[in-house]
């Protein structure tokens, strides 16, 4: 039995019925292009995804939602983005959808550069595949260095998790520069001084090793630097991670979706096991714990539509969702029992991408002290008048 | 809230407005100002919170603000659902003590009764109810919970026998909250012991000072007595105290139980709760000379708090968008319920582990930390995964509503 949970949780209560038909269509789609066979396909391939399905989304529009009209896209909202990330996340399709059509292209988007705007129609068609290399790059000491030569720039370092770097066309590298300012990069991923390797993952996805070997790049291929440069990183990054958040909400209502109907099949001791409170009950808290991350996730979502977003609301999405969906596979398997600990039934595949989503755009604990480092001033300026008060709503009621 | 509400793709109309100004200048001209600062445990010692009470609510019911989403010709104001929500977040904003925003909001027992006499009573009835629960003239309390019916509360065995135009009733009812303090009881009675046990229940109205009537108080984790055990020896019961139809008791009760079910009130309450745990980290100096918010353990722990604090919030503005819409709830006010009740007792742990020793201090003694409260708040919490539907029966209602999962 389909959940449906996003029909009692609204996306989004002014358009809810054109994303309900964006939803239904894209479902339509998946269902016929990308069945389970086709995630381990996939992941077999050696280029851990389906180019001929890429092509086949490519034509239906899908990579050009976010691009605007006048640069060949749908010109539409990180929303409808959102629900084809929902829709793609719960057939666990691996696609550069995210890197490329949503982080990389507002990137170049939000780059007054003329040039940036000239590769958007291909990016829109899914012609041209850009990758970012966008691990944390605007604080960790992994990012590759950047030094101003007169010239232009060296990059020297490494990005050690790139998604989809290895087929990508354009590459768009965010730095450190001399006096540690942010700086935006456009390059080749073909160059010479790249060393692209595809890393063996979890899930397969294809995360990728770079290495630049003092790669110099000339004074055009910088796409922005300074507070423009960190505005526009720091709002790719968000998009990317909110739109995770998507994924991670899909896979884990098609894994509980799995569970709830294995646990309604499977007879033990002469009745179904899910009527036993033990299997119930863990349901019922498997769905709780998707209902809580789906709320949060769409208000992530909407705020981050209506330019209303926040670092504190972005990571507690990321929190919730990350948990939902690694819990919500982990519980899946032990309701498989014995047969999810096999290699045919698929909900290993959940496992694995649950895992490996939730380290994509920022651990849990990193989260997390993003959340401690902004709750005591939110605290202070919510300050009530009942803050001494402990709840007692249930007290009153009778027992 | 506004803002809040905003970020939730709810648009405020002007009528909206206009409702919460008039609103908002009634309660500047009217409210109590001791009522601001004061905490649960100082209401629940209070004894005249019930004479409080009546007096709040006839100040309400004298410019129709004691049923405001009631028809005109009731009393009421016809409040749309947003308005309700609307009205009840300025009191939540003003520190109004939870007892009394439920006389406001029409969801104490008074209202309760009412709202059952409204929709299923005779016309006498309403006439003679209604106006008087109202102005706070009489009050009630609600006698369903028995000692062998509780969750599975259709089980209840409390006997009314109808002989011409009397009932008698026999039986117990337990932990009747202020039956101590009510003038009269709405209760739930087994009126056809061969039925099926939902269809054999009717709905009467008995006045608590009748002959046969025993309160005794039952002490509660807190040593207070806020709930009681009802007695009934042979209570003579008159046919016209019987709401709706004989064995229709059952639905009467259902939809008259049917209160906030967005739980956004509660989110304030954890919101506060919260707001008073990273307080209470901050000050806190542990021997090492850090604050325990400085300790990545209760930062983390804390932080992981917010974001339920934050999860069951926005879950709250999806149920409104579903009210709003008049659509069927399904699962999610039970995974608010669920989420809100477990959180509350945490942030009570958490809080007793930030204070050590010092949480253990009751509330007059004279190195205890914000009057004792995080002792007090540890115990009285203990209630929140037990009343209103305990914690295994929201699982029980999640998996049945949103996973089509048989019943037990």
């Amino acid at each position: 039995m389909p959940i449906d949970m996003h029909v009692s949780i609204s996306l989004d209560p002014d358009v809810d019925d054109q994303l309900a038909l964006l939803r239904q269509s894209s479902r339509q789609v998946l269902d016929s292009e990308y069945p389970p066979s086709a995630v381990r396909d996939a992941a077999s391939s050696e280029l851990r995804y389906s180019p001929d399905f890429w092509r086949k989304i490519s034509d239906l529009g899908w990579p050009g939602t976010l691009i605007p009209g006048a640069s060949g896209g749908a010109g539409g909202t990180i929303i409808e983005a959102g629900v084809l990330a929902e829709e793609m996340g719960g057939a666990l399709c691996e696609t550069p959808f995210v890197s490329s059509s949503v982080v990389s292209a507002h990137l170049l988007i939000s780059s007054a550069l003329p040039s940036s705007n000239t590769i958007l129609p291909a990016v829109a068609g899914g012609d041209t595949i850009v990758s970012f290399s966008e691990t944390g790059a605007t604080t960790r000491p992994d990012s590759p260095r950047v030094e101003r030569t007169a010239p232009g720039y060296v990059v020297d370092g490494t990005a050690p998790f790139v998604p989809f770097a290895h087929v990508s066309d354009e590459l768009l590298i965010a730095g450190k520069g001399p006096e540690g300012e942010d700086v935006l990069l456009r390059a080749d991923p073909q160059d010479r001084r790249i060393s692209v390797t595809l890393h063996d993952t979890i899930d397969w996805s294809p995360l990728c090793h770079l290495k630049f070997d003092k790669l110099e790049l000339p004074e055009v291929s910088r796409l922005a630097g300074g507070q423009e440069a960190s505005s526009s990183i720091a709002k790719a990054l968000e998009l990317g991670a909110v739109i995770t958040c998507m994924e991670q909400l899909g896979g884990a209502e098609r894994c509980l979706e799995m569970a709830n109907e294995y646990a309604m099949n499977r007879v033990q001791f002469g009745r179904p096991i899910a009527t036993f409170q033990a299997i119930k009950h863990k349901l019922a808290d498997m769905y709780a714990s998707l209902a809580l991350a789906r709320a949060i996730s769409y208000a992530a979502l909407r705020a981050s539509a209506d330019g209303a977003s926040s670092p504190m609301l972005t990571a507690m999405a990321c929190v919730a969702s990350s948990e939902a969906f690694t819990s919500v596979a982990r519980s899946a398997l032990q309701i498989y029992g014995g047969l999810g600990y096999t290699w045919e039934v698929d909900v290993h595949l959940y496992l694995r991408r649950a895992a490996a989503l939730a380290t994509l755009y920022g651990s849990v604990p990193e989260h997390l002290d993003t959340i401690g480092a902004l709750l005591p001033d939110l605290k202070r300026k919510k300050d009530t008048p009942t803050a001494a008060a402990s709840a007692q709503a249930t007290q009153e009621s009778e027992v | 809230m506004s803002e809040e509400l905003h970020q939730s793709g709810i648009r405020l109309s002007e009528a909206d407005i206009a409702f919460q100004k008039q609103w908002r200048e009634w309660l500047d001209r009217t409210l109590p100002p001791e009522w601001g600062g004061s905490t649960p445990q100082e209401w629940h010692d209070n004894a005249d919170r019930a004479e409080v009470g009546r007096a709040w609510r006839r100040k309400l019911c004298e410019e129709t603000w004691a049923a405001i989403a009631w028809p005109r010709e009731r009393g009421g104001r016809e409040a749309t659902v947003l308005q309700q929500v609307i009205f009840k977040a300025e009191l939540i904003l003003r520190g109004v003590p939870h007892p009394f925003i439920r006389i406001a909001t029409n969801e104490d027992n008074g209202g309760r009764a009412a709202t059952a006499v409204m929709e299923y009573g005779t016309p006498d009835q309403q006439e003679s109810f209604i106006p008087r629960i109202l102005s706070g003239e009489i009050t009630f309390c609600q006698g369903f919970s028995e000692p062998d019916a509780g969750s599975d509360l259709a089980g209840l065995k409390t006997r009314a026998a109808l002989d011409g135009d009397w009932f008698t009733v026999n039986g117990q009812k337990i932990w009747t909250g202020d039956a101590h303090l009510a003038d009269w009881m709405y209760m739930l009675v087994r009126t056809d012991l061969d039925a099926p046990k939902h269809r054999g229940i009717s709905y009467l109205l008995v006045e608590m000072n009748s002959d046969g009537v025993e309160v005794r108080g039952i002490r509660d984790i807190t040593g207070g007595q806020r709930v009681n055990e009802v007695f009934f020896d042979d209570v003579r019961v008159p046919r016209t105290n019987l709401v709706g139809e004989i064995n229709q008791g059952w639905a009467i009760a259902r939809s008259t139980l049917q209160v906030e079910r967005s739980g956004l009130f509660n989110t304030n309450l954890l919101d506060n709760m919260l707001g008073s745990v990273v307080r209470l980290a901050e000050k806190t100096v542990r021997p090492d000379g850090r604050t325990a918010w400085q300790d990545d353990e209760f930062r983390r722990k804390i932080a992981r708090q917010a974001i339920i604090v934050n999860c069951v919030k926005q879950l709250g503005y999806t149920i409104l968008v579903q009210q709003m819409r008049e659509r069927p709830l399904g699962a999610e006010p039970s995974v608010g319920k669920l989420a809100g009740s477990e959180l509350r007792q945490d942030l009570t742990e958490t809080s007793l582990d930030i204070l050590g020793r010092y949480g253990l201090l009751g509330a007059k003694d004279e190195l205890a930390v914000n009057k004792g409260m995080a002792g007090y708040a540890y115990i009285i919490e203990r209630g929140a995964t037990i009343g209103g539907g305990t914690s295994e029966m929201q699982r029980n209602a999640i998996a049945e509503k949103g996973l089509g999962l048989p019943k037990d």
